[in-house]
């Protein structure tokens, strides 16, 4: 079905890739989901062929989970206080964005679409990666600096599966790649920045609701590696602290599962396959909170953690 | 006056053919169930169509991403089938005391039956007709029980009392589903006087509960008129979904009967012009089969004349979803708007309309637009 | 006649290190017991109970140094778990 990748997005001619945007569409194929883009918006080509340069080139022909367009504003606002417009198959659910903030509205409005859609498996709001095939799942709580932590893991050894989505399989709760790019705000841009200065990011908008945003692209090895799911191992509530160099604390199991089910963005329409499918992903798991101000000090200590994690309690 | 099957859009072609046959999807090529897909989704019938199609093989059989398409779809409708049923439960325990029936309506009716229909349905209420002379005691007891009224100005809650056969939308805490609760199937001073007791007095009870359902022939008229007298038609494809999957369950036992029984209730409840365009469009879009010996009396029930004509093309137009990859059309907007000031002019007398209408107009002044959600 | 508590039908219940989350099969809603709640709970489910044999169960399980104010804490287990809809009065 789908058409083997000749190359990477990187590698498009800009103008082969303006032309597949503004026609047939640009794949995203994030793993768990493969969503077509259609867009007019000149500047917005450049920007995703910098964000998703290492995803592969596929046909946009065919079956997608989602398809979404992105236009300039209709009327008055394709010149006053211009703005861009986000369409998902036909239906406007979202307000428009000035029109100098693309990516953050496309990001957004596929997070959004993916995380109403995709009901046939339980979808944690989570960062996740992975390393010796074990999974570590990092629930996103606000001001818990997540993106932060899941860039540096990322960008240390780690393979990225998502900064966004724990996309658990409801047969065997194993994680599967949701692949995309890493939104970060304000401190956190240049922190990652200074952490790995050769990862490529995408440009900064600096006038968005939550402050400047930028993106991490993933890279080639977490894309390649973007139909391999991971086995569950630890779960780990974190949260930036300034007053703590680094503090692991075990937390109860029973804890961990329903602080998961409440950062859930589907866990009580799935009812019973959710709860089967979190008992045995907690099951499988060791769950901590961590408080930590030293990046270096998380990055080593999680990767000791999940060399160590035994999957058989 | 209705468009030809063959004459509408390709996608609303594809999404009626496969609800259909649904087993003709297993030969669909992957434009197709691209185009198919996001057009049921359109219609609120991307969970029947899983359905459908799953009583012919499993979803799980189905390649990526279309499986996940429909098996996604089929989890929706059951989180929200659970939800009707707890809410239902709930009710028929609070109003077990009432001196009326309880008659659930629609799609809360569909589900207590256990008709077919409703298998992959996604309803957001649940709809349920009381006597009118137990309605305050219904009221008083559900906010009691812990029921509240949606925030309405007094202007809305006269509105609901007064002119239409439904209180306000109640809500309460613990139930995700809202419930309407009726005295009659169409606003009370409308143009068409369905005799009322009459749907009392032929209710069904629903075994083991405390509730009854309308009887088939009074379940397909309610349908048909929901549609086609209460509505602007706008997206209601799934509505006649239901009009087609009612008379084809409610037939097949006994088809003579059933047909007979529906055509004298018609004329019984004056409801046969939205019974004839009902079934004119479920023939013409859905392969409705109708018998041999109830063609005459359906053809003498078709609507006809210059209104008529006017209401099939523009119901054939509003009815179908958009085409995915472009907005609705200018002209289907339009023919949406004229249906609902059919289904107002329909609702009400001249006299209020006028003063409905400026109240509306009032208001849209003083209150701001509702908005879809911000981005974070 | 004394009161008698059963539990409603179909509860999945799931033991996670001291504690327990339940799935009740029918408002969908899943709970956290901790450890006296879930043994109050699987007491239930076994069969029908009285208070009076609840009250064993918790004298029993809870530490001794506890044991004055049982009686409040078996009326507010039992109360807890009514409220929930995970037991209810036979």
């Amino acid at each position: 079905m789908k058409p083997e990748p000749r190359a990477r997005i990187g590698e498009l001619d800009p103008a082969e890739l303006r032309g597949a945007l503004a026609g047939r569409g640009l794949v995203l194929d994030c793993g768990a989901a493969r969503i077509r883009v259609r867009s007019d918006v000149a500047p917005l080509a450049g920007m995703l062929q910098t964000l998703y340069a290492a995803y592969p080139v596929q046909g946009a022909d065919g079956v997608f989970d989602a398809t979404v367009r992105m236009h300039r504003g209709r009327g008055v606002r394709r010149v006053f206080r211009p703005q861009v417009e986000l369409l998902v198959d036909g239906e406007r659910p979202f307000e428009p964005f000035p029109a100098d903030t693309p990516v953050p509205l496309l990001e957004w409005g596929i997070n959004y679409t993916i995380a109403t859609r995709l009901n046939n498996f339980l979808l944690l709001h989570a960062g996740v990666v992975e390393r010796d095939g074990r999974a570590i799942v990092l629930p996103a709580l606000p001001g818990s600096g997540k993106s932060t932590l899941t860039a540096a893991l990322a960008t240390r050894g780690f393979r990225l599966l998502s900064d966004e989505f724990g996309v658990v399989r409801l047969a065997d709760s194993h994680l599967l790649p949701m692949l995309r790019p890493v939104a970060l705000k304000n401190e956190s841009i240049d922190i990652v920045g200074r952490w790995a200065p050769d990862a490529a990011m995408g440009p900064r908008f600096p006038k968005t609701r939550k402050g400047t945003v930028a993106h991490l692209a993933p890279d080639a090895a977490s894309v390649d590696r973007r139909n391999q799911s991971a086995r569950p191992a630890v779960v780990i509530f974190p949260r930036f602290d300034a007053g703590t160099e680094f503090e692991l604390t075990p937390v109860m199991r029973s804890r961990a599962f329903a602080r998961l089910a409440v950062n859930s963005f589907n866990y009580e329409l799935l009812g019973p396959d959710s709860f089967d499918a979190l008992t045995r992903l907690i099951g499988l798991s060791d769950c901590f909170e961590l408080r930590y101000r030293s990046l270096e000090r998380a990055v080593d200590e999680l990767g000791k953690l999940v060399a160590k994690s035994d999957p058989i309690h | 006056m209705i468009p030809a099957r063959e004459r509408l859009p390709g996608h609303v072609r594809l999404l009626l053919d496969a609800l259909v046959d649904a087993s003709g999807c297993a030969s669909l090529g992957d434009d197709q169930w691209d185009v198919l897909i996001r057009a049921a989704r359109a219609a609120r019938l991307l969970g029947v169509l899983a359905a459908r199609i799953g009583r012919h093989a499993p979803l799980e059989s189905f390649p990526e991403p279309i499986g996940r398409h429909l098996l996604a779809a089929s989890k929706v409708a059951r989180f929200r089938r659970s939800k009707v049923e707890l809410l239902v439960d709930a009710v028929g325990r609070q109003l077990s005391k009432l001196d009326s029936p309880l008659v659930l309506l629609k799609g809360g009716a569909y589900l207590a039956q256990g008709l077919r229909l409703a298998e992959g349905r996604l309803p957001a209420d649940v709809d349920l007709m009381v006597r009118r002379t137990s309605l305050d005691a219904a009221e008083q007891t559900l906010l009691a029980a812990g029921w509240e009224f949606q925030k309405t100005d007094a202007y809305d809650q006269h509105y609901y009392r007064a002119w239409s056969h439904e209180l306000p939308p109640m809500r309460c805490v613990g139930q995700a589903m809202e419930l309407d609760l009726h005295h009659t199937i169409l606003p009370p001073l409308g143009r068409l006087k369905p005799d009322t007791g009459e749907l009392f007095a032929a209710a069904v009870p629903v075994a083991a509960t405390r509730f009854a359902v309308l009887c088939p022939a009074d379940q397909v008229l309610h349908a048909a008129a929901h549609l086609f007298q209460d509505s602007d038609c706008i997206d209601r494809l799934r509505d006649l979904v239901d009009f087609d999957g009612l008379v084809r369950e409610h037939s097949a036992a006994d088809p003579g009967r059933f047909w007979t029984a529906l055509i004298e209730r018609a004329r019984w409840h004056h409801l046969q012009r939205p019974l004839g365009y009902a079934l004119a469009f479920a023939r013409a879009w859905l392969d409705l089969p109708v018998p041999e010996p109830a063609t005459g009396a359906v053809t003498e029930a078709h609507p006809r004349g210059p209104a008529a004509w006017a209401v099939g093309r523009l119901a054939g137009m509003a009815l179908p979803p958009a085409d995915p990859d472009g907005e609705r059309s200018w002209a289907a907007k339009s023919a949406g708007h004229a249906l609902e000031f059919r289904a107002l002019c329909l609702r009400m007398p001249a006299g209020l309309l006028a003063y409905h209408a400026g109240m509306k107009l009032v208001r849209s002044f003083r209150r701001p637009a509702d908005t879809p959600p911000a981005a974070p | 006649m004394t009161v008698q508590f059963s539990a409603c039908a179909g509860l999945r219940i799931v033991h996670l290190d001291d504690e327990s989350v339940v799935f009740h099969p029918k408002t969908w809603s899943s709970h956290l017991l901790n450890a006296s709640a879930a043994a109050v709970l699987e007491f239930v489910i076994e069969r029908s109970r009285s208070r009076d044999e609840i009250e064993t169960l918790l004298a029993r399980l809870l530490d001794p140094a506890e044991q004055p104010s049982l009686l409040r804490h078996v009326d507010g287990v039992i109360e807890n778990l009514r409220l929930i809809d995970l037991i209810h009065e036979a």
